[in-house]
């Protein structure tokens, strides 16, 4: 097993690779004096567990746990600090463990063995709740993928569906809002290359099955038919995307102030509009969820920029830098939340990775405002080594 | 998954044992407020997960759940209390979760889903005796029980 440790004061580091070491179970293989340097890495390297100091000064280990809980749900994250106030939090980002200052071989043996017995959590966001933003949850997702949450099981498992037609033809109809669509129009998206006779007959059985599902899952919502059209009835429900949506364009160009409300909204944002699904007809609007949440992302990320935390920045691009790896933006700000850390050589380690990222996949070069930054940055990191 | 509840204030006793009862994988197999009733019964039943605060009168939930693990080494103990103060000590003692009243479905809900996770599909949701079977992963012993699991 693979380890990385973080922690600002090297000898601290140093001890706890030294007692990694000797009990031989986990290797340290990376250790790194801050958080923003060790969530670089976490995205190039394979690791299995992250030992990880609290009190640090850019970004602290409760962020950064939080970050890599979100983002490599596989990790195991063991706390290793001097102080005891965060165990409740610690046990909130299911921690494996927390380990006083100063450790001691026994203690960190029990550690490790919890970590080498502990179970993986699934790859993927699976495991991600739904949504805990906002007052009310939204019971229909369409971000990521589709998933109607019922009042029949507790409101934990998502709706099964009997075939992936019959969740086409649910998802079209919720996309289209509540207008009537008519009958060959969904025969031509669903069943394009059959006659339309047999293609009215498996509408009909895929509307049979919707409604069945509709009647024991989601009484209040209704799909109606008159003169050759459908239309979905949804009781007043909104959907994650449109919640995202209409709430999104409202806070564009007015987020100073407004961070948490921010903050919350865009935890909705789960992944693209319906894209585990690959519906052709949802392309568009996915395009456009997409371009809200880059938009109100790096606003937001300006924000706590030049707020007291920049480790929040860091956080929120890092994130974002996953889902959108040749944006030059989310770059551009990356570095100067770091450097606003006070922590130069994570800025410009992760302008080389962006170049490096853009030379391998696309074969292009970072445009000419990111070299600039990069060139001011390394300079200055250069400077306080010549002078060091 | 069968569970028992431990906890001092029968209120508190009600809001933890209503919000278990509402899934349909958790069989709730016991609960009390009294602790000494609470631990035999708890013994007796052998559940999968104890739900226990950090206070029971005189006695301290973590010295009960010491007692329980020792006749039970695959419990899990999830900590349900008012006070932050014994959160190192559960890491410690290899607990499951920690959870501060008032206890709230969306946190319990993580704490569930983490468990079923934990314990694959293998526990017992039909009353009899019928634990997982764990003994691949006790073998970095200790005297925490078998830890995590």
């Amino acid at each position: 097993m693979r380890a990385m440790l973080i922690d600002d004061e090297k000898p601290a580091l140093i001890h706890l690779e030294r007692l990694l070491r000797s009990d031989g179970r986990v290797d340290p293989a990376l250790l790194c004096t801050s958080a923003g340097e060790g969530i670089e890495l976490l995205r190039t390297e394979r690791i299995d567990a992250v030992f990880l100091d609290i009190g640090m000064p850019e970004m602290n280990g409760l962020e950064a746990a939080e970050y890599i809980q979100q983002n490599h749900p596989g990790v195991a994250i063991i706390f290793v600090t001097a102080y005891s106030d965060y165990a409740v939090e610690a046990f909130d980002l299911q921690a494996i463990d927390y380990l006083l200052k100063p450790v001691g071989a026994a203690r960190l043996g029990q550690a490790i063995g919890r970590i080498v017995s502990a179970p993986k959590a699934p790859e993927g966001r699976e495991y991600a709740p739904p949504s805990s933003a906002g007052s009310r949850t939204p019971e229909i997702c369409t971000l990521r993928r589709l998933e109607l949450y019922g009042a029949a099981a507790g409101a934990v498992h998502p709706v099964k569906w009997r075939t992936a037609k019959a969740q086409e033809l649910f998802a079209y109809l919720l996309h289209r809002g509540e207008q009537w669509v008519p009958r060959g129009g969904l025969t031509d998206l669903l069943w394009p290359d059959m006659p339309e006779d047999k293609a009215v007959t498996h509408l009909h059985t895929s509307v049979y099955q919707t409604r069945k599902i509709l009647k024991e899952w989601k009484p209040e919502m209704r799909l109606e038919y008159r003169q050759e059209s459908y239309r979905l009835l949804r009781g007043g429900a909104e959907t994650d995307a449109e919640r995202f949506g209409r709430e999104g364009e409202r806070l564009i160009g007015a987020v100073k102030g407004r961070e948490e409300q921010v903050r919350q909204l865009l935890s909705l944002y789960r992944g693209g509009y319906l894209e585990q699904h690959d519906y052709p007809w949802a392309e568009s609007r996915a395009e456009q969820l997409k371009r809200l949440r880059l938009k109100l992302t790096l606003e937001l990320a300006e924000e706590e920029r030049h707020s007291a935390r920049p480790g929040g920045a860091i956080f929120l691009l890092a994130a974002l830098q996953e889902e959108e790896p040749f944006e030059e933006e989310v770059c551009r700000q990356l570095m100067l939340a770091h450097e606003r850390a006070g922590d130069r050589k994570s800025a410009c380690r992760c302008y080389e990775m962006f170049a490096r990222r853009l030379d391998d996949e696309l074969g292009t070069e970072p445009d000419l405002r990111t070299r600039q930054l990069y060139e001011r940055l390394n300079g200055q990191a250069d400077g306080r080594a010549a002078r060091a | 998954m069968r569970i028992y509840v431990l906890d001092g204030d029968p209120e508190a006793l009600a809001r933890t044992a209503g919000l278990l009862g509402s899934y349909p994988y958790v069989k709730l197999v016991g609960s009390s407020s009294d602790p000494s009733v609470g631990l035999n019964e708890a013994i007796r039943l052998a559940p999968d997960v104890l739900f226990v605060d950090t206070h029971l009168g005189s006695l301290s939930g973590l010295a009960a759940s010491d007692r329980l693990k020792r006749e039970l080494p695959r419990l899990h103990v999830v900590y349900v209390t008012e006070s932050r103060e014994y959160a190192v000590e559960a890491f410690e003692q290899g607990a499951f979760d920690y959870l501060i009243k008032p206890l709230l479905r969306e946190r319990l809900e993580r704490t569930l889903g983490r468990m079923k996770l934990f314990c694959g599909g293998s526990f017992s949701g039909n009353g009899k005796l019928d634990l997982p079977d764990i003994s691949h992963l006790r073998q970095d012993g200790g005297n925490d029980g078998c830890g995590q699991c």
